[in-house]
């Protein structure tokens, strides 16, 4: 007894170190594997709260688009916009709704910032949309304080220019530029610039302006129903 | 059978191209120079080594990327079916596989697709200004460090559709 039990005991505190050092290996391994899990479960989390910021600003796009549609008082249908220029000669852009919501031929294109630009294509389910920005586009304005009217130009970027505007007429550098609605294509009084440069020619005066709408971050958009002609 | 993957292969290419050039100038604005269709029509004319393609190619990819921006119907066809032959008959003289020619024959269409339709915007749409010139550099060198990688890419898809 007396020489066993030192065995014994020997016996036991080795094998009770051995399974100690074990199940802390399985705890590691479990614990790793956790962790794993863990970050896996994070990152989703991270992941659905990313599509949740998303979709609030989406959302908050959507009411402003709304309280837009309201102010306007006019048939006008939401569209997502889905693609770009198709030839880098144009300024333009593609959306997700088409002749089947009833959009036509020079529907005009507006979002909360002002004049987008107007429909020159609409298939059944998409449109093109020239923006107001492209060389080939005109929009009749007026400007906020002078009431002189003249035509947009664009330039191909976030600048544009207008033409026809008298030299006797007094227009200031940052005057609110707005649709005259002459053209018969977009409603009178909605935002499209602000001047920043005026310059004296010998009939018309010089005027150019930064459009209002950053056409680069447009995501929604609302499109005035063409009314049809009787 | 082969020859039916091919011409399917060769017709997502072609739909592809300008799919991704409306997303691409989506997203990346700075990327409005590139002319993926172009690239993709000198692609089939140089490896297909046939006017049929040209023509095809370029008809086609020129009409859908004019029902897809303002521009009047016929104006990209035009242009991508004149480069295209003039891709032709260069790859019929100079054999255009290696870095080099393949280098100089995208630049070159790059900027005279773009110099071609300028002028038909002057003659046909009553455009006052011709040439935008830093652009129509800046669209060759785009369409060349796009192009190139891509023409290897398609000798990858195409070849091994073939086999």
């Amino acid at each position: 007894m007396e020489v066993a039990a030192p065995m014994l005991k020997g016996f036991v505190g080795s094998f009770t170190g051995l399974s100690r050092i074990w199940y802390g290996y399985i705890d590691l391994r479990e614990a790793r594997q956790e962790n794993l899990r863990l970050k896996k479960e994070i990152a989703s989390y991270q992941q659905a709260v990313v599509q949740y910021e998303e979709q609030i600003k989406r959302l908050n796009r959507l009411q402003t688009l709304d309280e837009l549609d309201t102010t306007l008082n006019m048939p006008a249908i939401k569209a997502r916009i889905i693609g770009g220029d198709a030839n880098q000669w144009y300024s333009s852009r593609i959306i997700d709704r088409g002749a089947e919501a009833g959009i036509g031929r020079d529907s005009a294109v507006i979002c909360p910032d002002g004049v987008v630009g107007r429909v020159v294509h609409a298939s059944r389910r998409t449109a093109v949309v020239q923006l107001v920005t492209d060389a080939d586009s005109g929009v009749g304005v007026l400007l906020e304080n002078s009431r002189a009217q003249g035509v947009l130009r664009g330039e191909g970027k976030k600048q544009a220019s207008i033409d026809y505007i008298e030299t006797n007429a007094k227009v200031l550098v940052g005057e609110r530029v707005l649709t005259s609605g002459l053209d018969q294509i977009y409603p009178k009084g909605l935002l499209v610039g602000y001047v920043t440069a005026v310059g004296k020619r010998q009939i018309f005066q010089q005027i150019d302006l930064a459009i209002s709408v950053d056409v680069q971050k447009l995501e929604e958009v609302l499109v005035l129903k063409k009314e049809p002609q009787s | 059978m082969f020859r039916f993957l091919r011409y399917i292969a060769i017709f997502l290419l072609i739909a592809l191209m300008v799919v991704l050039q409306t997303v691409t100038t989506r997203y990346f604005p700075k990327l409005s120079s590139l002319d993926l269709p172009l690239i993709a029509v000198l692609y089939l004319t140089i490896s297909r080594e046939s006017l049929f393609w040209t023509v095809f190619s370029g008809s086609a990819v020129g009409f859908v990327q004019d029902s897809l921006s303002p521009s009047p119907l016929g104006m990209n066809g035009f242009t991508k079916i004149s480069i295209g032959c003039l891709a032709y008959m260069a790859n019929s003289i100079f054999a255009i596989d290696r870095v080099a020619t393949r280098l100089a024959l995208i630049f070159i269409s790059s900027l005279l697709a773009a110099l071609l339709f300028s002028a038909l915007r002057v003659l046909f749409l009553n455009r006052s200004e011709m040439i935008w010139g830093e652009r129509i550099l800046w669209s060759g060198v785009v369409n060349t460090c796009v192009g190139l990688p891509l023409f290897y890419l398609f000798d990858k898809i195409l070849h091994s559709s073939n086999e």
